[in-house]
């Protein structure tokens, strides 16, 4: 707790939120609710369209949306740090706090398997995922390029399919995991303004 | 009009949905706000995936069924609006003087118009028509840089409300 305080003592946390700045600290607020409409927003579109909404989106085509949400993931790790030491003692001590990181640590879990076992790797599964057999895996230019390469890819997403057991069910489940975890993340983090210990920072 | 406006946001605060909104309901401003939080990456990230594909990423994708998240998007827009002006009905002294509100206002139009321009020159149409990989016209890709712009800018300016102005 000592460090917590000497840390939002420090000279950089005293100007961070009480310099009146614009620059300060609603800059830094304003990148950490762009972070969060990049990461969550982008995350909830794909959950989307796993739930069915656009099956005819080929699956694979969106794991290009990954790098973006990460963006959105580190900046938001980035500016979550440095409001976290702008006000260390409060936030260290509530419980609301604790709530949101447990949910976005839980969100954020269900973002890695999605990516690794649902994005990365469709063909066998997202069959059964409601695309048009023409419209899923990989797009039409990067099929036939290399044909002995798809032919081993595909191969060994038959072989993880089998592995892992990851099929349609559990991929519908994720995205619903995901929904509701984003969804009480931000509600914890918007209720700390009301509920656990106050400093009266926005 | 001026006078009006001050007239207008005296009387709403006379409301009693004004008095549940501003503390006589006490969950009703926090409520309203995690809802807002919600509705903005809702709507953000659907039409995001939409701007940044005619913006020629993640280009496997179809022009045609990525507007089936459209809808999505105008769900976040309306929990947006109601919250929104559930917020103003509460307190609408701390809207009306604010020069962010005015921004945030000024953004959302231009976001309003850049979609009208959208659905009444025929782009739907013709973006529909995009096959996985085919670049989209040069018309789409500007309204496409438009509407991620302004609603940044809606979001900037949103959250400039309590610093700019003098907003909760």
């Amino acid at each position: 707790m000592e460090f917590f305080s000497w840390l939002e003592n420090t000279q950089f946390c005293t100007w961070l939120r009480g310099s009146g700045s614009i620059w300060a600290y609603p800059l830094v607020l304003t990148m950490h609710t762009m972070g969060m409409g990049i990461l969550v927003g982008f995350n909830w579109a794909l959950d989307l369209r796993l739930l069915g909404v656009g099956r005819q989106i080929p699956v694979r085509a969106m794991e290009r949306f990954f790098p973006v949400m990460w963006f959105g993931f580190w900046l938001n790790l980035v500016t979550g740090l440095l409001l976290l030491a702008a006000d260390a003692t409060t936030k260290m001590t509530s419980w609301v706090f604790g709530v949101k990181m447990v949910f976005i640590v839980l969100a954020m879990i269900v973002l890695v398997k999605l990516e690794k076992n649902v994005f990365r790797k469709p063909a066998t599964m997202l069959s059964s995922a409601g695309g048009r057999p023409g419209s899923i895996g990989a797009p039409p230019q990067a099929q036939g390029s290399t044909s002995t390469r798809t032919a081993t890819v595909a191969v060994l997403e038959q072989a993880l399919e089998v592995e892992t057991g990851t099929g349609l069910a559990n991929a519908k489940l994720l995205a619903i995991l995901s929904l509701a975890f984003w969804t009480l993340s931000i509600t914890a983090g918007r209720l700390m303004a009301y509920l656990g210990p106050q400093t009266g920072i926005k | 009009m001026w006078q009006e406006i001050l007239i207008f946001s005296k009387w709403l605060e006379t409301t009693h949905l004004s008095h549940l909104m501003a503390g006589g309901w006490k969950w009703g401003w926090p409520t309203c706000e995690t809802l807002h939080f919600i509705g903005l990456s809702l709507l953000l990230g659907c039409i995001g995936v939409v701007d940044l594909r005619m913006l020629g990423f993640a280009k496997g994708m179809p022009g045609g069924p990525i507007h089936k998240l459209v809808p999505w998007a105008i769900v976040g827009f309306l929990i947006n609006t109601v919250t929104g002006v559930l917020f103003f009905i509460g307190a609408p002294h701390q809207y009306v003087k604010n020069v962010a509100f005015l921004f945030k206002l000024l953004f959302l139009v231009i976001a309003g118009i850049n979609i009208l321009l959208f659905y009444s020159t025929g782009m739907l149409k013709r973006v529909s028509a995009i096959g996985p990989g085919e670049d989209a016209p040069m018309g789409a890709k500007v309204i496409s840089a438009v509407s991620i712009f302004s609603w940044i800018m809606v979001l900037y300016w949103g959250r400039m409300l309590p610093f700019v102005g003098n907003a909760f």
